[in-house]
């Protein structure tokens, strides 16, 4: 089977440009699809042509099935690439692509479906042999069912309300004398919060690490793992930066892990990139948390380590070749970490910032790769998701790759809104990220170390000065030099 | 000339400049400084005393924001003069502290509002925050229409000022 000579890209943003990038190595043409707020967007730029979508809201644009499935049409593009996010996981726009002709760069839907569903992907894992977080089936009667309950899973547990959240009903404990009071006690404090008193019990991890596996599968039942990434360091339940390999797998658990994602891969007749997300704990053993049936945002990092072009696998595999690739043959070289960078207030609780980019300068150099999808001059709006790049670097060492990713922070120049690389240069500044102590507490962990210092007055000095000889209010003539006054490429 | 100008959440500091061609006097809180900003390259090189820094600036009316020292900063920069002569309580005027859409709206213009009584509702990043008066007043006027999206900084709910208000 041959590539598709026309590929139409169902994203925006960075991820639609990095999948253009490699339908140009290729020799693929690319077909944008955008909505009116992107139409000077830099996807829009690097495409071969691009196709207005309509909705209701900007977002609705890039969710209209049938609008994306017609701009398929109009232009004739082969093949579809979802990204992520949008449709990308959606079974029934994969159902209508492929009914419209067109080959669906991705999984079958069945997978889709399969591992969508958080009841049926959790026992079709357990069936594929991933293991699952031990806990009681369903809520526990009492404290000696609680107790038994725990014989199975082990200590230390936590006992959660069945109506809970917010950390109410909550409780850790570390034996069955522990536990019985806890029992006590959650189920006590949920009936008062919730009106509900049922909880129950599951295995409970201390500094746990979100680690995931890249799979490749291919529509022949070849299916290899690309080891893993970790992504333990996250704010507000998301991702900020993923590294790969990670500083706490060795070679036998990246075997296991690897392998428990591949037998899960197999067992859903997985086919394309997939990532089997999975939580590990401090001694080492690891669970089945999802499986996401699409191409990742931290996939750089693993694409640094390993040599591959994910996208471009998954577009020969679409095309139905076979995996030029057996396991032994997947190496990963040196280290990478990626950065994802937010317009956000780090400091005021990551809270979004819009704004208008009136100057961006991206690093770059030797293991430096930035994936961006920004022009200067454009606009920061609260339309869309607020990450602006993702800045990943690869180090023959873990520390090389920190040294190389602070400097590639520092000089990562975004003017006109708020963004959080200072905080992130931070975070890899942080004595516990590089002695690999990362989990998925770590930025509440060290939020005192991570929070701004204000400027030294010698730096203080400088920047009112710069501020003031920048200004055209200090200059009588009123003229200020350019291209000081100059707000960029689209104007004031 | 003297301007004020604040850098991030700090302190204002009186900054006035003095042009001598194409170096300057900067002076800073009442102490003068020799400096200079020059194009060099795509960006710009500071001196400021015996120190060079090279930077980034963009000037955005009265917001300059200056990446330089590995990071990117915001200076604000406010005429007294204007300040005083304009009056206005920041008070007087609830403004959006993240943008977001306006989801509900619990008071309408001329509506007597007592301090801390909700006065609309909007949704950020799928979160509902109130916001709230912050102090007694009369509604002068809802900046923003039910539904309508804003960025950050908007004013959201006007009040009568004060010393208008018995007039």
């Amino acid at each position: 089977m041959s590539l598709p000579a026309k590929v139409l890209v169902a994203n925006r943003g960075e991820i639609a440009v990095r999948i253009m990038k490699t339908l140009r190595q290729l020799g693929i043409a690319s077909v944008a699809v955008f909505h009116a707020e992107d139409r000077e967007g830099r996807a829009v730029r690097e495409s071969d042509e691009a196709v207005e979508l309509f909705g209701d809201t900007p977002v609705g644009a890039y969710l209209d099935i049938a609008g994306i499935v017609a701009a398929c049409r109009s232009t004739g593009a082969e093949a579809l690439h979802p990204g992520f996010g949008f449709l990308s996981e959606n079974a029934d726009f994969a159902e209508a692509v492929m009914a419209a002709g067109v080959t669906w760069i991705g999984p079958p839907p069945s997978a889709m479906r399969a591992m969508g569903d958080k009841i049926t992907s959790t026992r079709l894992a357990a069936e594929a042999g991933v293991p699952i977080l031990p806990g009681s089936d369903g809520a526990v009667a009492s404290a000696e069912a609680a107790v038994a309950a725990a014989e199975l899973t082990g200590y230390p547990v936590l006992v959660k309300a069945s109506a809970g959240g917010g950390g109410k009903g909550m409780r850790i404990a570390s034996d069955p004398d522990d536990l019985r009071e806890a029992f006590g006690r959650a189920s006590g404090e949920a009936l008062a919060s919730f009106g509900d008193g049922r909880v129950f019990v599951e295995r409970y991890l201390r500094k746990p690490r979100h680690i995931e596996v890249q799979v490749l599968a291919d529509a022949h039942g070849h299916v290899v793992h690309l080891g893993e990434r970790e992504c333990s360091i996250q704010r507000r339940y998301q991702k900020v930066v993923e590294e790969s390999p990670s500083p706490f797998v060795d070679a036998a658990m990246r075997a296991e892990m690897g392998e428990t994602a591949c037998a899960l891969a197999r067992a859903v007749g997985y086919v394309s990139a997939g990532t089997v997300e999975m939580i590990a704990d401090e001694g080492g053993d690891f669970f089945f948390l999802e499986m996401n049936t699409r191409l990742q945002v931290e996939h750089p990092v693993t694409e640094l380590v390993t040599g591959l072009d994910i996208v471009a696998e998954q577009i020969r595999i679409a095309a139905g070749e076979p995996l030029a690739l057996a396991q032994e043959d997947v190496r990963m070289d040196g280290h990478a970490i990626e950065c994802r960078i937010y317009a956000e207030d780090a400091d005021a609780g990551f809270i979004p910032a819009t704004g208008r980019l009136a100057l961006v300068r991206f690093p770059a150099g030797e293991g430096v790769r930035v994936d961006h999808g920004v022009v200067e001059g454009q606009d920061v709006s609260a339309s869309f998701d607020p990450m602006i790049a993702k800045v990943a670097v690869h180090g023959a060492t873990r520390a090389e790759a920190i040294a190389r990713g602070r400097d590639a922070l520092q000089n990562t120049v975004l003017l006109g809104t708020v963004t959080n690389t200072a905080f992130l240069e931070r975070v890899l500044a942080q004595p516990a990220f590089a002695a690999g102590e990362t989990h998925t507490g770590f930025l509440e962990e060290h939020a005192d170390a991570l929070a701004a210092s204000s400027a030294d007055a010698d730096v203080e000095r400088c920047l009112l000065a710069a501020a003031a000889l920048a200004s055209p209010r200090f200059d009588h003539r009123l003229a200020a030099p350019e291209p000081l006054a100059s707000m960029g490429a689209w104007g004031t | 000339m003297t301007y004020e100008i604040t850098l991030g959440a700090g302190d204002a500091h009186a900054v006035g400049v003095t042009r001598h061609g194409t170096r300057a006097t900067v002076t800073i809180d009442g102490l003068a400084h020799q400096g200079s900003l020059r194009p060099l390259g795509d960006a710009y090189e500071l001196t400021l005393g015996d120190r060079t820094e090279r930077a980034w600036v963009v000037v955005d009316h009265d917001t300059i924001h200056v990446h330089a020292f590995g990071r990117g900063w915001t200076l604000q920069l406010v005429d007294p003069v204007e300040r005083a002569r304009r009056g206005v309580d920041s008070a007087d005027v609830a403004t959006a502290p993240m943008p977001g859409t306006l989801i509900t709206v619990c008071v309408e213009a001329g509506q007597a509002v007592a301090q801390g009584e909700v006065l609309v509702v909007i949704e950020s990043m799928k979160m509902q925050s109130e916001i709230v008066a912050t102090r007694d007043g009369e509604v002068a006027e809802v900046h923003v229409a039910l539904g309508e999206s804003f960025d950050r900084g908007a004013p959201l709910v006007g009040l009568v000022p004060i010393d208008t208000e018995d007039v």
